[in-house]
């Protein structure tokens, strides 16, 4: 690289550079560090620094005012807190905490500043934003009514997600909540989605783990990860939210579509306990401080789907939040299901019993999502919801079938093979069209007469079947939308023959 | 917490100094008392020690400044034993003298260059700067020749940077970004 320019070249530039350079008296603000430590500076000075204001100390390393008193002020460092002494001086910038967005970000791994953190060329990006932005207002927003399709069968018939939603995924450690999560930015390939993984606390092992998934899928072509692992400062874990959020509003007010997931809000939260109790703001229950709730709720309330005059785009957010021994009740687990339209619950025992997606179908809702459903998913998704009812009802009577009626056995039976319906391995999301064939087949008895083992290979062939043979049929019902009559017959057909082929 | 009770004592110390209308000497005196502290370290850790009884604290105020300041100065210095807060006096004695300078509309400003200033241009940034602001200006002088030239000057919160050394640094960010 260095061995192409020539020396003349090199004194152009500079003397076009030199030429342009105008000497010019700096005028900036400065404050003197009182007390460093726990990651937080207080400085002295700094009269008319602004609240979240970034400032610059000795040696390059940034921080944010957030603790403005009489005397001083409470500034979070974003570095190593090492390196900065008593008495160093403190510079202001003017500038609000900002990032960088654009389509320069996409593909690479960055921190909560916007710093590539991929060991790549550094990020030029064209426009900057601010981190801490206001939601749009009730006139710019319309209903969530378009679908995000996770690729997920129990997920896209039963807690159907829409762009502009906020869906909560909760659940204890190790119930794949992640994975769930991973699947979903997967399915959005070809769907003009952008997604955004902003990993908050977690291992930086785990961080190039998911990196390594996504980009073997070519999932990074349109992803975005934003990493503050359990390494960097607590103030960097609790701004990595609200910089991938700024990240992602930039395609939400362009007219397009992007996707969040916040993995996960629980170590935030965590994080923003530490800054606030070294900050001295009083605790409160579990020791998290008064503004907690706010701290969630204004991070997501800026997922939206715009209205039409504002460019219709959409930002979904999926936040995750990790339970304890799958209690929900705690605090932030219940603030979170507050404010999100619903939320995606996955159980322990259902995951250890090998029902994964280990999700809950009687907690987990969505109360937005309805509208943003296809009409052929809504059409089979209804009876699935109220068979997978009967069955938990009914679930704790199974050892003893061969004392029941033969209603109550066959009700039993549909739920089992429903149940084994919506198992869906890791990193395989379906197209729709898929989806709905196979829950049709299940709420409509195609698998009643299939032992309970075989299953999984009734959906396999009606799969391969599907894309062989059978590919007018999903192109009909990708641009109906609905099952018609024609399409259910036609459908009908398919399984009917299937059914004969496994039986026999 | 410690700036507010320091504040609260300047502000009640301030206010009764100009009521009686011998601001400058009490000034004159909290600089005195100031420097001292600044140069003994036995009297600053005589001030800061909770543990030494109050008559004998009272008894060594009285034997150090009586009769030698300002009859309210001394009277403050008691006071301030009496309610166990001498050791907010080093604070006390900034915060009045930013009080003072305020009232009389000085301002303290910190100077500093590559080389010694000669006095003319001492006398034209000092004019200059009086200008500028409207106000009486006290320079802290200082030499740091890594500045390499130029003059920075410091006001309050502000710093004015003309140095050569800031202008590379500039320089060498615009080249830097450029390429």
């Amino acid at each position: 690289m260095t061995t192409n320019i020539r020396t003349e070249e090199i004194s152009a530039i500079l003397r076009k550079q030199l030429s342009d350079f105008e000497k010019r008296i700096e005028v900036y603000q400065i404050g003197t560090v009182l007390s460093v430590g726990d990651g937080i500076a207080r400085v002295h000075g700094l009269a008319d620094c602004m609240l979240g204001e970034l400032v610059t100390f000795a040696g390059g390393i940034t921080g944010m005012a957030l603790n403005l008193e009489e005397d001083n002020v409470g500034v979070a460092i974003f570095g190593d807190v090492a390196r900065i002494k008593e008495g160093d001086e403190v510079r202001r910038t003017n500038t609000i905490s900002s990032v960088p967005v654009g389509e320069s970000l996409v593909g690479r791994i960055v921190d909560a500043l916007g710093v590539a953190i991929d060991e790549n060329t550094p990020i030029s990006a064209k426009e900057s934003r601010q981190i801490e932005v206001k939601a749009p207002g009730v006139m710019d927003r319309q209903n969530v009514h378009e679908p995000l399709q996770t690729g997920i069968k129990v997920i896209d018939a039963l807690t159907p997600i829409g762009r502009g939603q906020r869906e909560l995924i909760i659940g204890d450690r190790k119930t794949g909540k992640t994975t769930l999560a991973i699947d979903t930015i997967l399915n959005q390939r070809g769907q003009d989605v952008y997604c955004f993984y902003v990993a908050i606390g977690q291992k930086r092992s785990t961080v190039a783990q998911t990196h390594e998934v996504l980009k073997r899928q070519g999932a990074m072509e349109y992803t975005t990860i934003v990493a503050a692992t359990a390494s960097d400062p607590a103030p960097m874990q609790f701004l990595a939210p609200y910089a991938a959020t700024a990240m992602a509003e930039y395609y939400r007010d362009s007219g397009r579509h992007a996707l969040i997931i916040f993995d996960d809000l629980t170590k935030q939260a965590q994080a923003y306990r530490q800054l606030s109790l070294l900050l001295r703001r009083p605790p409160g229950r579990e020791a998290y401080p008064g503004d907690i709730f706010y701290l969630h709720s204004r991070l997501l309330e800026r997922a939206a789907k715009m209205s039409a005059g504002k460019g219709g785009g959409s930002l979904t957010a999926l936040p995750i939040i990790e339970t304890q021994a799958g209690d929900i009740s705690a605090y932030i687990p219940t603030n979170v299901i507050s404010i999100t339209d619903g939320q995606i619950f996955l159980e322990r025992d259902l995951f250890n019993a090998g029902q994964r997606p280990a999700v809950n179908p009687g907690l987990s809702v969505s109360r937005v999502g309805g509208d943003a459903q296809i009409k052929a998913m809504k059409q089979t998704a209804g009876s699935l919801r109220l068979d997978l009812a009967q069955y938990r009802e009914l679930e704790a009577f199974s050892q003893f079938a061969s004392d029941l009626d033969a209603v109550t056995r066959k009700q039993l039976e549909r739920g089992q093979r429903l149940m084994e319906v919506i198992k869906q391995g890791a990193g395989v999301p379906l197209p729709v069209a898929y989806q709905v064939a196979i829950i049709y087949a299940g709420v409509n008895g195609y698998l009643d007469e299939i032992p309970r083992t075989q299953v999984k290979d009734f959906e396999q062939r009606l799969f391969e079947g599907l894309q062989s043979s059978h590919q007018d049929f999903v192109d009909q019902l990708n641009k109906e939308k609905a099952l018609t009559d024609p399409l259910k017959r036609s459908l009908n057909t398919i399984l009917t023959d299937l059914q004969e082929r496994i039986t026999a | 917490m410690s700036y507010r009770i320091a504040q609260r004592y300047a502000q009640a110390l301030f206010d009764l100094s100009q009521e009686r209308s011998n601001l400058t000497a009490v000034h004159h005196d909290l600089r005195k008392i100031s420097d001292l502290v600044n140069r003994s370290a036995d009297l600053k850790h005589f001030l800061a020690d909770p543990v030494i009884a109050m008559e004998k604290s009272q008894a060594v105020l009285q034997e150090m400044f009586h009769g030698k300041i300002d009859a309210l100065t001394f009277k403050f210095l008691l006071f301030l034993g009496q309610k166990n807060r001498l050791g907010h006096l080093p604070s006390i004695c900034a915060i009045f003298s930013d009080l003072y300078e305020h009232a009389k509309g000085i301002l303290r400003t910190k100077w500093t260059s590559s080389v010694e200033l000669s006095a003319k241009d001492v006398d034209d940034l000092s004019g200059y700067l009086k200008k500028k602001f409207n106000k009486d200006v006290i320079a802290e002088q200082q030499v740091d020749p890594g500045s390499l030239g130029g003059i920075k000057v410091q006001a309050g919160d502000t710093v004015y940077d003309y140095t050569l050394r800031t202008q590379l640094k500039r320089f060498r960010e615009t080249v830097g970004n450029a390429s």
